[in-house]
């Protein structure tokens, strides 16, 4: 059941409150949310409700002031002799706590600003933490010994990669006898398969072929039944398989005994002898294997047989997981392995021949791709280190803030002092203020995080789905909080040693007479820089959205609404041809007659899915003017559901679609037929292609042109395609596309097609439903993530210059309050002043916004090959990018500026 | 200690009075809402409840929980007898200086909105 309540504000009471109050408030909060907020007000309205009421909470009982509660003015000092030690140092810090809390709301402005900033900073921090957390650091579950797993890796190797080459068993059992270090290695090998059974439909699911020993390698522990055993791989062994905790609860409904439970794999029956433990599915740390069978099984449950299975006569692996034996190394391990395949290769064998150029590889660890570690770790680093850059950003911008803070505040600082409050007292309070405004910081910036995941959900990092979400897991929790808390340290140090010397504050304020310069200068500098970045991210941010956009309107030549694609494949499941054809004619024929849906066609792609490229030329010319070209085998209908208009001829018959055989009829992309004939008309003239698998040559008709439709990417522009009749599928294609066009709620329609198939055969499942709309937009999915990214830092940069010039002004009208005095003394008006200062910010924003424009002209240099429609250098961006920024700058000067005019002449002079 | 009632301390009271033996932060909260369209939350509402209860003001106590509170135990508050003395004397507080006063405060305020709209 969907609940409406929000999880955040919850969790935040759940955490914050204690005993009593955390009861009772929190279920005040619920019991009025559920009985009458959301009934009365709905969802929208009562989810804003629970915020407010969960923050206000927070404060009213986190910040109360009851009489028992309140402490003297300098707190510790005057406690009452029962108190111990402990309480005592509670209620200080809870009066610190307070006392900061007051001291923040008393600023508002300059308070949210530094928290704000923090937040970023923070947020970025703990997005990229949590992104190491999930592809790094978080053990695998269900896997032990994780200290000393490595990946296997047999191969031939080469500088940039590998190519795999098998181990068969009779190979296994030679590599394994020189092996002391290792405990057990096993290898695996992914695929998918067709699962059903337990009363459940039918579904396609990910598989490994394992070896028995694979479970014990990995000290993988059954959660009911048992694992693999050596018997359970041999030829002629029954057939067996172990499913996933979550596949057994689908099918079985986490039934304890499993005697007689069956399930048929691609058909076939296998009896179910474990359960894997909950959360294992496979070695990789985006696993999504709930089914393993061993390699005896592998010929039975891929329908292997005559040709094909003398090729795969022996089921190969060259992937595997290894666990060393207690006390022994990795280099050890290394070592043993190379030296036994060297022995292998040497031994004159047969199999020696095959492993002359081979090597066996030990990559120490588990879940990330091989080849893929080094270089994501060094990603990441890199990640780690811009993070870390933006977070000192963050930091030096808010020290600023409350050093100009600090400077107004001197005369409270001198009260307090006057009535007894010691240097540790006032420092640990400007600290324990810090701290309260960095955790802040935190908190908002864990929320910023979950955020930026939402942003980037369903984008992968270097080929791994990473980035689904940011799983708040203790691991990531404590690290914000520990950045949190050294952040509030790190900027709150040199307001706080203020507090200690407050003639520091006043030798700012003298030096400003004498100062020549270099220090300003420099903070100048990091504002022009501040200032650069963002215009130069902002620059990126636009051109992507402007390709984004373009993209969009690129004309399809179809029409993907409605549309809803799904595969299957008859061939896994060992049918035959002729069975084939007539399941296609069947499945083709019920799903077509169902309520709601407007046409129904099968083929061997659609646009975004294309994989099948041919080579065809016109007969009567060389073989050598050939040209490459998408191919799709369609049925009749498929112009029809897809929206390809005709625009010459005739598209195919229904007899022609499923028979094989005689003279091909094919249908040309206008785009094709224009190449291949020019301004002739191509229809009735023949094109020949040769078949790549066995030589021969076939013989097409071009009988009708359709228009031009995007291929596998909307920046194409070659749109050469060539369509002809389902039944000339090459014999070993197994899995085919039906497309189906309706007005009707999608799932509504999906629902019925999948139970018409279920009805042809309940073991042969459809799979990777999608809309065609997704699969139009997920093909931007690169762009997107282009443009988020770069929008996201371009916010994050403007914020941040915003802060920096914010700070920098301030703090130097702070410094020339004197001045300002005098001036006003003598005469300047208001004018004037706020003039004087307005423009020694503006010259920053200038620079600034001049070196962004700069940066943005090389940055453009970069992405131009990924833009589309949109020149690099565009006046209209750099325009908008700087008057955006020009405006920035003038709202984050003006208001330290006015406070400038605001000066007292006579209380500015009155300081000397 | 004798200590002035609070303006949020008054309406608590006030409403606990109202709300009889149904008395829960829920039904204060709600009360106060309605009477005064002010928000107010349930923490402020707790915290309030509990230094008055401290003054001997209100006695409260636990409830079993129960599913529509999430599995939450409730506070029951009564107002006891201290509580309803040290109301009635700061009610009466307000009543005495403002006898009387009525036609001269509505005049203030008449003038004080003719200001507004001036600007």
């Amino acid at each position: 059941m969907h609940d409406p309540a929000p999880r955040i504000p919850r969790m935040l009471l759940r955490l914050l409150l204690r005993g009593d109050a955390r009861e009772v408030v929190l279920g005040d909060i619920e019991e009025e949310f559920t009985a009458y907020v959301l009934p009365l007000r709905g969802a929208r309205v009562a989810r804003r409700w629970f915020w407010r009421q969960a923050l206000g909470s927070v404060r009213s009982v986190l910040f109360a002031r009851g009489p028992e509660r309140r402490l003297p003015p300098s707190g510790a000092e005057h406690r009452s002799p029962r108190r111990s030690h402990r309480e005592s140092v509670v209620a200080a810090l809870l009066h610190d706590l307070r006392y900061a809390y007051r001291s923040l709301v008393k600023h508002p402005g300059v308070s949210s600003l530094a928290v704000v900033t923090l937040a970023l900073g923070i947020g970025a921090t703990t997005s990229i933490f949590s992104l190491a957390n999930t592809l790094v650091l978080r053990p695998i579950p269900g896997v032990q010994y994780a200290k000393r797993q490595a990946e296997i890796v047999v191969a031939v190797f080469t500088e940039n990669g590998y190519s795999p080459r098998g181990v068969t068993f009779t190979d296994y059992g030679e590599i394994m006898e020189g092996l002391p270090a290792w405990f057990g290695i096993a290898g695996h090998s992914r695929t998918s398969v067709h699962v059903a059974g337990g009363g459940a439909p039918a579904q396609r699911l990910g598989a490994e072929v394992v070896m028995a020993s694979y479970f014990d390698v990995l000290g993988v522990v059954p959660r009911a039944g048992r694992l693999l055993q050596p018997t359970d791989d041999v030829p002629g062994a029954p057939p067996t398989t172990v499913i996933s905790d979550r596949l057994w609860a689908r099918l079985f409904d986490r039934t304890e005994n499993l005697a007689g439970a069956t399930v048929k794999l691609n058909g076939v029956q296998h009896a179910v002898i474990g359960v894997a433990p909950p959360g294992f599915h496979g070695t990789e740390r985006f696993g999504d294997t709930d089914v393993w069978f061993p390699g005896a099984s592998h010929a039975g449950v891929k329908h292997l047989s005559g040709e094909v299975l003398k090729h795969w006569s022996r089921m190969r692996y060259y992937r595997f997981v290894g666990r060393l034996l207690d006390g022994a190394t990795f280099e050890e391990g290394q070592a043993q392995l190379t030296a036994a395949v060297r022995a292998l290769a040497e031994g004159g064998t047969e199999a020696g021949e095959r492993f002359r150029e081979q090597d066996a590889r030990v990559f120490p660890g588990l879940g990330i791709f091989e080849l893929a570690r080094e270089r994501l770790s060094r990603t990441l680093q890199m990640l780690m280190g811009v993070v870390t850059l933006v977070l000192l950003i963050a930091c030096a911008n808010v020290t600023n803030l409350l050093v100009f803070q600090g400077i107004r505040r001197q005369g409270e600082r001198a009260v307090r002092r006057a009535l007894g409050a010691s240097n540790a007292r006032v420092v640990r309070e400007q600290l324990v203020e810090s701290v309260v405004l960095a955790l802040v910081g935190g908190v908002l910036g864990v929320l910023f995080a979950l955020g930026l995941a939402r942003i980037f959900e369903g984008t992968s990092f270097m080929g791994v789905q990473a980035v689904q979400n940011v799983e708040l897991d203790p691991r990531v929790l404590a690290f914000t909080a520990g950045v949190s808390v050294l952040v509030g340290v790190v900027f709150g140090t040199v307001p706080a040693l203020m507090g200690i010397r407050d003639d520091f504050a006043t030798a700012l304020k003298d030096s400003s007479i004498t100062e020549t310069g270099r220090r300003p200068y420099l903070r100048g500098g990091f504002a022009v820089l501040q200032l650069a970045a963002s215009v130069t991210l902002l620059v990126g941010a636009l051109l992507f959205l402007g390709t984004l956009r373009n993209l969009r309107r690129v004309d399809l030549g179809f029409d993907p609404d409605g549309v809803t694609t799904f595969y299957v494949s008859p061939g896994d499941q060992g049918y035959s041809l002729d069975q084939m054809m007539a399941y296609h004619t069947a499945l083709l024929d019920r799903v077509r007659s169902l309520p709601g849906v407007q046409s129904a066609s099968l083929s061997e792609g659609f646009p975004f899915g294309y994989s099948h490229v041919d080579h065809i030329y016109p007969a009567g010319e060389p073989e050598e003017t050939m040209v490459d070209v998408r191919r799709n085998g369609v049925t009749l209908d498929y112009f029809r559901t897809m929206g390809i208009h005709l625009l010459g001829g005739r598209v195919f018959t229904q007899g022609e679609v499923f028979t094989a055989g005689g003279d091909y009829p094919v249908v040309l992309s206008e785009a094709l037929a224009a190449r291949l004939f020019g301004e002739v008309s191509p229809l009735g003239r023949e094109l020949r292609s040769r078949r790549r698998y066995d030589g021969s040559v076939d013989t097409f008709r071009v009988v009708g042109v359709v228009r031009n439709t995007t291929l596998n990417s909307l920046r194409e522009e070659d749109r050469m395609m060539l369509y002809w009749p389902l039944a000339r599928m090459p014999r070993n294609l197994g899995s085919v596309v039906l497309l189906v066009k309706s007005p009707e709620a999608q799932a509504a329609v999906a629902a019925a097609v999948r139970e018409v198939a279920a009805g042809l055969d309940s073991s042969l499942p459809l799979y990777g439903e999608e809309r065609m709309q997704e699969r139009v937009e997920a093909s931007l999915s690169e762009e997107r993530l282009f443009a988020r990214t770069l929008a996201l830092l371009a916010i994050v940069a403007v914020v941040l210059a915003a802060v920096g010039l914010y700070g920098l002004v301030a703090f130097g009208v702070a410094e020339r309050t004197r001045e300002f005095g005098i001036r006003i003394a003598l005469g300047a008006d208001q004018r004037r002043i706020l003039r004087l200062v307005m423009r020694q910010a503006g010259v920053l924003a200038v620079l600034g916004v001049g070196l962004g424009l700069a940066g943005a002209v090389g940055l453009g240099r970069i992405v131009e090959s990924r833009l589309f429609g949109v020149e690099p250098v565009n006046v209209i961006v750099y325009v908008s990018a700087a008057v955006a920024l020009g405006l920035v700058a003038l709202v984050a000067s003006y208001r330290p500026a006015r406070a400038a005019t605001l000066v007292d002449p006579v209380a500015a002079l009155k300081y000397e | 200690m004798t200590k002035s009632l609070g303006e949020f301390e008054q309406l608590l009271l006030i409403a606990l009075l109202e709300a009889g033996d149904d008395a829960h932060g829920v039904v204060l909260r709600r009360a106060i809402e309605a009477r005064t369209g002010r928000v107010v939350t349930a923490g402020a509402v707790y915290t309030a409840l509990d230094r008055l209860e401290r003054r001997g003001y209100v006695s409260s106590w636990l409830s079993e929980p129960t599913p529509e509170r999430g599995g939450r135990r409730k506070k029951h508050y009564r107002l006891e007898p201290e509580g309803a003395l040290a109301l009635s004397r700061s009610l009466e507080l307000m009543r005495r200086m403002s006898a009387g006063l009525d036609q001269r405060l509505a005049e203030a305020v008449a003038t004080a909105n003719g200001r507004g709209t001036e600007r």
